[in-house]
């Protein structure tokens, strides 16, 4: 029989098995149904290895991964950290999705021309060939290895990961995108109020009598902060939301506001003049630990009403007077402050209000207060595998203050990557490399990213997924994921550090970054000799081993770094409370209400209200996060885009009826930078006048947020990050039906 | 003839329990190593080059003129990357209820290899269940003096039967397949099913061993 003839038969009877069983409705009657009783777990069937979550994400996990027969079969949150209490969240779950997943990248690959989907398999060796050559022309060209640029970011966390930039100086002087769209502006603001971003010990939350969540969604993007704040709440705490969007966060509090966005500034103001009004502040604070309240008083009496604040942010009056002095009252009360608050072109201005709100009623130093926003104080890491230093004879930049060769990289910001690569000259970037970053679902105004990569002559992405990056890409490398390479992490929030052992070997020929750098530098140097001081053997668990240091060790009360393999261990801290000692590192050693810095880097000495940018189209447009994904992370994998299928729109029924728009319905979102079409989800979480769509990689969809996201600049960031932040939520748009 | 370099150097036989004396129709496996070796061959091919040759050594099908250069394409299209592959060539992606790499399946097939005694190169870093793994394989049992009919089983009617049929399906399916891959993925097809139907039929033969 043919299998041809096989198939018929085949399907002609499975049509009589179907008409067969639509007929039956029989139960049995022998079998009955299983006794299932529950399974002990054993775990030393396993073996089991720690690893720490490296998306940069503000509850950083400490992962338990279960390996059997050199399998990850699952991996659970690590009960020995108090945060991550055991449990992940849903994109940590999905794990050994991405671990396994048929999609990953398994070799180097080619592209023969850009964006044509020709690829072909090369060797490792044919790669690093290809790129090294590649380098050395630049070289010989321009005197100078400026015309190699690097985007890298918070992709992949793990200290070994700045081997990436370690690569780069061991090769010369290149160009590096510096600052971040994440934190900046906010990061400069607390700077200059207190010298540095130091925020409380997430854990103490629960202490805390009143918490206010001002542009954070924990809900969806800190979900093991979520016990401490319902800790807190049972304790008889007050949660006040206050963000444009709905928010699941918003569904759990007790009170929300919506003020319009980029207005949080006025918002705080407004609260501050009805505190001072009312005699509430806390006068030994601010007279033992601050300069510049009489400055800001006066500046509150003569500028700033509840009357205006209302009038400016859509808050009704009432409400901003009574949550003030419940705030101020509390003891203590924390304000929480997100990233998105400061994502506009006055988010700098807004951190230094919401800051000086907190200070002026005596929550900084608390435990359970302060003005949250983010710490580094855990990272004190060698940073080994990013120091390296140029080869001899090496030309970069000119007129380096530091001691020394006199040179150094050519900075540009990462959050104008398209403008920069389009404008740069003299030279011009010819060669980009990516790692750790998806420069086409991250960066803005995608339209002319697609023309900025047009110019460049080689683009090498190191990557474990086919993203619209890789697929611009001349060269793709696989690279390892946490499973499969050794380092170390700690997180920006929380306060505790956690080992990654490699629990599996590499799949395929994946590598890791340091590996990728030896691998390079012993194919140049193999070349031309001296052209990069990059060690030309690196073992990324030695490598791990190198970055800690006696100081790190101490802090931490650990006599060695192998004590983590048993588990995460949490900073040894004298309170919870950031500041509790009061010993603000600014200028004057206090708190700084007038900060003279600020005012000699071009701002107010004062948190003053700073209008936002002017609307150059219809309705705004808010791109956040989603909870399902770390931006374009995640979403790909077969276990998350089940249940988050594909990219909406979502608009207030207003705006809907309107535009004669109806839920599902196919729309154009559109702007002067381009275009955009997805279905529309009508809700009543986001606000009249506002386009809502969560930044995501949807692997099958046409769908990136940033073919409508400008680069417009936050007014803060370069001082701390060596740019200036992004006005991401400063973005406008209008809509109309397909 | 050019078996790749696999595990340990394959001395390849006539199976005893094949059928001799059968013409192949169109679209019917010639059942013969090198059809097996040039289906392994090409499964695993790295370029246009290795992908003309492992044809070549099964030559069932003649050709229209053929851009090798751009079958490289498109088989990295369908099996490779680093686009997500529209018919990854692993068994447990068909067979397991999770769909992803190293499932259930793969380390049963891991087992298998090992009662050969033969394993993949890095176990761990490479899915056993890779197609070309499995028609290895094939060729080592077939290769064993007597035949080893359980092991043929194990691999052939309850594994490979199992997954091979929707594997080529799934290639069927897919965009703008090149000539040479249909072919190929026909051959394989065919292979399976024949080598199924005689193990479920077999010529009774003196020299094999184990059960029906």
């Amino acid at each position: 029989m043919g299998i041809n003839d096989q198939m018929e038969w085949l399907n002609e009877g499975l049509s009589k098995i179907r008409q067969l069983a639509s007929r039956v409705n029989l139960p049995p009657k022998l079998l009955i149904p299983e006794k299932k009783p529950a399974r002990v777990f054993d775990e030393t069937q396993y073996q089991v290895f720690r690893n720490a979550c490296p998306r940069n994400c503000y509850d950083t996990c400490s992962i338990k991964t279960y390996v059997r027969d050199g399998v990850v079969e699952f991996i659970e949150g690590d009960g020995g950290s108090s945060y991550t209490d055991g449990g992940l969240c849903v994109k940590g779950y999905s794990y050994p999705r991405r671990q396994y997943s048929p999609d990953r990248i398994k070799y180097p690959m080619i592209q023969d021309k850009r964006g044509s989907g020709k690829w072909r398999r090369i060797s490792w060796d044919r790669a690093m060939d290809i790129i090294a050559k590649k380098i050395l022309e630049i070289k010989d060209k321009d005197g100078s290895l400026l015309g190699l640029a690097l985007s890298k970011l918070s992709g992949h966390h793990g200290v070994t990961n700045h081997a990436v930039e370690g690569m780069m100086s061991s090769l010369g002087y290149t160009t590096r995108f510096v600052g971040t769209p994440c934190w900046p502006a906010g990061i400069d603001a607390q700077t200059y109020d207190m010298g540095d971003i130091w925020c409380n010990d997430p854990e103490d939350m629960s202490e805390a009598k009143y918490i206010i969540l001002w542009g954070v969604n924990p809900a969806w993007c800190a979900v093991h902060s979520m016990k401490y704040i319902m800790a807190a709440r049972q304790r008889g705490a007050k949660i006040v939301s206050i963000d444009p969007v709905f928010t699941q966060t918003s569904a759990k509090s007790d009170e929300y506001w919506q003020p319009h966005p980029g207005t949080d500034g006025a918002l705080a103001l407004g609260m501050a003049r009805h505190i001072l009004d009312q005699g509430l502040t806390d006068a030994d604070f601010v007279s033992e630990n601050t300069v510049g309240f009489d400055a800001f008083s006066t500046y509150l009496r003569d500028h700033i009403g509840v009357e205006w604040a209302a009038e400016k942010t859509g808050i009704p009056a009432d409400r901003i007077r009574a949550v003030a002095e419940e705030f101020a009252q509390a003891s203590p009360g924390t304000i929480w402050i997100g990233y998105g608050l400061q994502r506009h072109t006055n988010g700098g201005a807004t951190v230094r209000a919401i800051d000086a709100l907190v200070a002026m009623c005596g929550h900084i130093g608390k435990v359970g207060g302060g003005a949250r926003y983010a710490h580094l104080r855990t990272w004190g890491f060698n940073y080994h595998a990013e120091t390296q230093s140029p080869p001899e004879g090496s030309v970069g930049v000119p007129g380096n203050t530091e001691p020394g060769p006199g040179y150094s990289d050519r900075h540009l910001n990462i959050n104008k990557t398209a403008r920069s690569i389009l404008e740069a000259d003299d030279p011009k970037i010819r060669m980009l490399w990516v790692s750790c970053r998806n420069v086409f679902a991250q960066d803005f105004d995608r339209n002319l990213m697609e023309k900025a990569f047009e110019k460049l002559e080689l683009v090498v992405s190191v990557e474990q997924f086919f993203t619209e990056t890789v697929k611009y890409s001349d060269l793709v490398l696989p690279v390892t994921t946490l499973f499969e390479e050794f380092s170390v992490n700690v997180s920006y929030w929380h306060y505790w550090l956690a080992i990654n052992e490699a629990a599996v070997k590499p799949m395929y020929e994946a590598k890791s970054n340091l590996e990728i750098a030896a691998l390079l530098s012993r194919k140049i140097n193999e070349l031309r000799p001296g052209s990069c001081t990059f060690p030309q053997q690196a073992d990324d668990r030695e490598w791990t081993i190198k970055e800690f240091n006696p100081d790190l060790l101490e802090a931490f009360g650990l006599e060695s770094w192998e004590t983590l393999r048993s588990g995460p261990v949490k900073m040894k801290m004298d309170s919870s409370a950031g500041w509790h000692d009061n010993r603000f590192m600014t200028p004057s050693g206090k708190y700084e209400f007038a900060s003279e810095l600020c005012a000699r880097d071009g701002y107010d000495a004062l948190p003053v209200f700073k209008e936002g940018r002017k609307a150059y189209d219809k309705y705004r447009l808010l791109t956040p996060h989603s909870k399902f994904g770390i931006h374009s992370q995640f979403n790909n994998l077969d276990w998350v885009a089940s249940f988050n299928k594909e990219p909406y729109v979502y608009i207030h029924p207003t705006l809907a009826q309107h535009k004669g728009i109806s839920d599902l319905d196919r729309i154009r979102v559109f702007n002067a930078l381009g275009t955009l079409t997805a279905k529309v989800k009508v809700s009543r979480n986001v606000p009249e006048k506002t386009i809502l769509m969560y930044e995501a990689w949807f692997k099958d969809f046409d769908f990136n947020v940033n073919t409508l996201v400008d680069d417009r600049e936050a007014d803060m960031g370069s001082k701390k990050t060596g740019a200036p932040g992004v006005a991401l939520h400063d973005q406008f748009a209008d809509i109309e039906k397909v | 003839m050019s078996p790749k370099d696999s595990i340990k150097d394959n001395k390849v036989s006539e199976p005893a329990a094949m059928e001799k004396g059968h013409d192949p129709a169109p679209g019917e496996c010639p059942l013969t190593p090198g059809c097996i070796a040039g289906l392994r061959d090409f499964f695993a091919a790295v370029d246009a080059a290795a992908l003309q040759a492992a044809y070549a050594a099964t030559n069932n099908f003649p050709l229209d003129k053929v851009d090798w250069q751009q079958v490289e394409y498109d088989f990295n299209r369908l099996f490779v990357g680093p686009a997500a592959p529209a018919a990854p060539p692993y068994a447990s992606v068909y067979l397991d209820e999770n769909a992803d790499l190293m499932g259930k399946s793969t380390l049963g097939i891991r087992q298998l290899y090992n009662s050969l005694g033969m394993q993949v190169p890095d176990p761990g870093a490479l899915p056993d269940d890779f197609i070309s793994y499995e028609l290895d394989a094939l060729l080592v049992i077939l290769g064993q003096q007597p035949l080893d009919m359980k092991a043929l089983k194990s691999l052939v009617s309850r594994h490979m039967g199992a997954w091979v049929p929707a594997f080529c399906e799934r290639c069927r399916q897919a965009d703008r397949v090149p000539q040479p891959v249909r072919h190929m993925v026909d051959l394989l097809e065919s292979l399976v099913h024949t080598l199924s139907q005689s193990i479920t039929n077999p010529v009774p033969d003196s020299n094999s061993k184990g059960d029906r």
